[in-house]
Parts: C-alpha cells; structure tokens; sequence
C-alpha cells in the first residue's frame, strides 16, 4: 500500500451532510494531520477509511485502483480510536496476545512491545484498573505490533503524559521515515505539528485547506515576529524596516520587536546585516499553527 | 468466513462468557435446582422417577435457560459500543456479519457449557436407569438456549445502551417464559374456545419455549396434562420441528446483521 486516494466522498446521516465531496490522497511517507473544529467531519473521514462508516457516493482508490473496504483491505490497516478501550477482563498482555494472534504477529514481541510502551510492571493487571493514559499507552503498542501500511489515529494524544507524547511522536516519525500512510485527526494540532508531513483543515464537511504546515503559513500569510537586541544603528535601520509594507516596529526594554509579514523576513534578515551587526543574537517567532488554522477557518 | 479474527473472537467470547459471575452463578442454581429434583424424584415411593423428574426438568430449562440465554446475548454487540471498543473490532479484518456470527457461536458454546453443568447436576444424582432419558433433555435444551441466545444478540445489536438491552430481554422473557402461555389460556377462556385447536398448536409453536415444552413433554408422555385440559397439541414433525428452531436460531441474527449493515455510527 503505497497511496490511498480519497475522491468525492460525500456522507449525510439524516438531514446532516457530514462531508460533502471531499478528495484527498496520501502518499508514502506522508504524516497527514486532520484539523478541524467538532463536527467538522474528521472522525467521519478516519471511519471511511475503516469501513465504519459507508458513504453515499465517491471512491476509494489504493495505490491507483478502485477499492472496497474488505477484509482483504482492512488486512492492512491499523487503528487506535479516540479514548481507546479493551475488553474488561483482559490484562495488557492478553489485549497483545489477542491482537496478535488476529494479525498473525510474533508473539515474542508482546514483552518487548510492553517494554517500550512502559507497560512492563503492570503487564498482568486487568486493563479496566488502567487509567485513560495508560489505555492509551496499551493502544501504541497495539500498533507498534499490528506495524500496518496504514495507521489512522482518532485524538492520539487523549490522556497521554510527556513520555507517552514521546512515544507517540518516535512512532510517526519512525512511519515517516518507513515510508508508511499515516492519519490522524486532531485537536493538539501545535504538538503534533513537527510529526506532521501535511495538514488537512476540514470544516462544515469540506476541506478548507490541505498543505504542509509551512505552506500553509505563507499561504495565510500572517506577520512573523523577530525579536533583535538593541543594536547602535537602530535608527537607520526602523528607517529601512519603514519603507517594508505592513511592518511594525517596537523597541521593548533592550529589545527590538519586529512585525511583518513572511515575505519581508528576507529584506528585515538583511536591513540587520547592514546595521545591527553590533548585537548579533535575534529570534525568529512563525505564526502559531493554531493562528493559521484560525485564519484558514475564517477565510 | 473463518479467518484469524473470527477464531480469535469465538475463543475470546467463550472465555468471557464462562467467567461471567452472572452465568456461573445461574448454572450453579440450574444445577443445584436439577440435582434437587432428581433426588427428590429418586425418594419418591411407587412411580418411576423419570416421570417426576424429566417433566419438572423441563420446567426448570423452560426457566432458567432462556434467561441464561438471554443475559449471554443481550450485551454482545452494545455493550461493546458502550465500552467503545467496538470500533477498533471493526476495523479489524471482520465483516459486521461474521463479528456477530462469532459472537453468537462464542457465546453459544458458553451456554452449552452452563446447560451441560445444569443438567449434569440433575443426571449425577438421577437413578442410573434415568441418566439417559436426561441426557436426552441436553440437546432440545441446547436448541432452546440458542433460541433465546439468537434473540438476545438482535437486541444487543437494536438497542443503544446496556439498559435498553436489558429491559427489552426481561420484557422478552416474561412474555415467551410465562404470558405467552397465560395469554393463549386468557384467548380461550374469553372465547370460550371459539378459537379453533389448530390455531392454539400454531401459536404454542410461535414460542420457542412452548414448541420445547411441547417437544419433551411428548417425549416423557407427560402430555396427558395438556389433554386433561382439552388440549390436544399433535407434535409436528421432525422436519417441521428443525425448520422451527433453525429459524429461530437464524432469524434474529439476519435481523442483527441488517441492523448492523444499515448503522452508521458505532459510538
């Protein structure tokens, strides 16, 4: 499975058009992050990939060919929903056996799996006595084992602590470089946006936008902020920085605060070459994803 | 139909489900009740224990198993969706149908275990001339549990909640286990037997538990009852007695299919 294409996928549950002909494709390597606000139709878009939810007209092609969600199909799917949660009566090792016996994984890899996903100790507890974050834990090494074509992941964030995050984010990173499909929708889009190869805002069940994070930024174009230190010359160059459209400039305590827009960054980078080599240390600050994605949804 | 996750659910229900305190506690009075009867039967001077004993076991499966039957099935696929673990099931290489097919045999087996140790009380403390004769009972028992085990997985798949599930399978067990017979008396008596003999066959043939009733009655001649009552109720055929339970048996499960084949959220 080296491509999923998505093409014209409408659904309506009832009066409610969920998503209305909505295309999208990812390709190998590709880490696509679903943005969107609730109700926008993320969640509905991961359950049509996974057969949960049938959609009244469009297609679903892999790797160019027309496809039906099968078993044959789901054979390579791997899924991690929001909140995930396992049989009551089940420990941890036995949710890992169990998945691996259905994906015909080696069962040598459940200690190890249980190891990495920090599970280890608590291996033989029922995983009802688990807390949300440590479910959630149990549901990475899930598809750590599984190690499908493609991964779609609901909220994957929900509950999990900083080493948890960790996890998460060594797992997409090692899929990026892998070259495997990976999908999720989320709310944590900031955290996850350096794990992320493209982002898709979807809203009112259409996409509004689908790029990568930077793409995005410069698509929006909203003012980037570079924080200089005072420099001797500083007024030959705000006298510089004037003359650039929509930009802003504050000195704050020691600091000089630079407001523009992204395609000035290169004529500000080089209006301080020329004055302010006296006080070399700046900051560059990007827009915020959650600033573009504001933007994008407004637009 | 029977690939990895299909044996791996079957196996996982089963478990599940022998473990089930509410299942083990029932087959435990299911058997305690039935070793009761069999002692009691086998004290009983100048009759032939069977004829005590094989009539109140019957009555006894016509009670406990169908609601045996009915909490094993009632929360197969809803309660799944309450723990919301039933999408990740789903996205899983399983069809919808064969997710509940599995359910239904894991499940199945579970509550041949439950009637086998419920009747296995009964025989062990039967009179060794008896023990065949009971164990005869296991297998229409068996039919009847699935019945009511068939119909307990289509509620599971209608209902939305655990608790809707459990209300609609007691309203079910009251109506098929007691006011189904009371009902078709009441019809009588207000009819004063305007209703023809054939109809009331048919109707206690509508009911899984009646056509069992009826079935192992006839076989421990204890119809003589029934006929006491001016009730004369033919036993159909052997063919016509299979297409009954098999439809029982098949009936709410293509009802529980289609249900899950129209649904579009599982959460």
């Amino acid at each position: 499975m080296n491509c999923i294409e998505i093409e014209d996928i409408s659904v309506s549950f009832g009066d409610f058009d969920a998503l209305q002909k909505v295309s999208l494709q990812i390709e190998s390597g590709d880490v696509l992050m679903l943005a969107g606000p609730n109700g926008a139709g993320k969640s509905t878009l991961l359950h049509i990939l996974l057969g949960l939810v049938l959609p009244d007209s469009g297609k679903i092609k892999v790797d160019g060919k027309e496809t039906t969600i099968d078993n044959a199909y789901k054979k390579n799917v791997a899924y991690l929903p929001e909140a995930v949660n396992f049989s009551d009566s089940l420990s941890a090792y036995s949710v890992l056996k169990f998945f691996a016996r259905v994906r015909g994984s080696d069962h040598s890899k459940i200690d190890e799996t249980l190891r990495q996903v920090g599970l280890a100790k608590a291996k033989h507890r029922k995983v009802h006595t688990y807390s949300c974050g440590m479910r959630q834990r149990l549901g990475l090494g899930v598809l750590i084992m599984a190690d499908s074509p493609l991964l779609v992941l609901d909220e994957p964030t929900t509950g999990l602590d900083s080493e948890g995050i960790s996890l998460l984010f060594e797992m997409l990173q090692q899929r990026r470089t892998n070259k495997q499909l990976t999908l999720f929708a989320t709310h944590d889009f900031g955290l996850l946006e350096r794990r992320a190869s493209k982002m898709c805002i979807i809203q009112n069940g259409q996409i509004k936008a689908i790029d990568t994070p930077d793409n995005l930024r410069s698509a929006v174009n909203l003012p980037t902020h570079i924080r200089f230190q005072a420099t001797a010359k500083l007024q030959q160059f705000s006298e510089l920085i004037d003359q650039l459209s929509s930009t802003k400039i504050t000195l704050e305590n020691d600091q000089l605060l630079v407001e523009t827009p992204r395609h000035n960054l290169a004529a500000v980078m080089s209006a301080w070459r020329d004055f302010g080599t006296d006080a070399p240390e700046f900051r560059i600050m990007e827009p915020e994803l959650i600033d573009v994605y504001e933007e994008l949804l407004e637009r | 139909m029977i690939g990895p996750v299909f044996n791996a659910l079957l196996i996982h229900e089963y478990l599940e489900r022998v473990r089930d305190r509410w299942i083990i506690l029932i087959s435990i009075l299911f058997a305690a009740l039935g070793a009761g009867v069999s002692l009691y039967a086998q004290n009983l001077d100048g009759v032939d224990s069977i004829q005590i004993a094989g009539p109140s076991l019957v009555t006894l499966a016509t009670l406990f198993v169908p609601l045996v039957a009915l909490i094993l099935g009632h929360d197969a696929i809803v309660g799944e969706r309450e723990r919301n673990t039933l999408p990740l099931l789903l996205s899983l290489p399983i069809s919808r149908t064969e997710l509940i097919v599995a359910k239904m045999l894991g499940r199945t087996a579970a509550l041949c275990t439950s009637i086998t140790i419920g009747l296995g009380g009964a025989m062990l403390l039967s009179a060794p001339d008896g023990r065949g004769q009971i164990l005869a009972l296991i297998g229409p028992t068996i039919l009847l549990g699935i019945a009511f085990l068939s119909m307990g997985v289509a509620i599971s798949a209608i209902a939305r909640r655990v608790t809707i599930a459990v209300n609609i399978a007691v309203v079910l067990w009251f109506t098929f286990v007691f006011f189904f017979d009371l009902g078709l008396l009441q019809l009588m008596v207000i009819t004063e037997g305007a209703v023809s003999n054939e109809l009331i066959h048919y109707l206690v043939l509508a009911n899984p538990a009646g056509l069992y009733r009826l079935e192992m009655l006839t076989y421990y001649n204890a119809d003589m009852f029934t006929n006491e009552m001016g009730i004369s109720l033919a036993m159909p055929s052997q063919t016509i007695r299979l297409l009954l339970w098999s439809l029982w048996a098949i009936m709410p499960l293509v009802i529980a299919s289609w249900v899950m084949q129209k649904r579009q959220s599982f959460r």
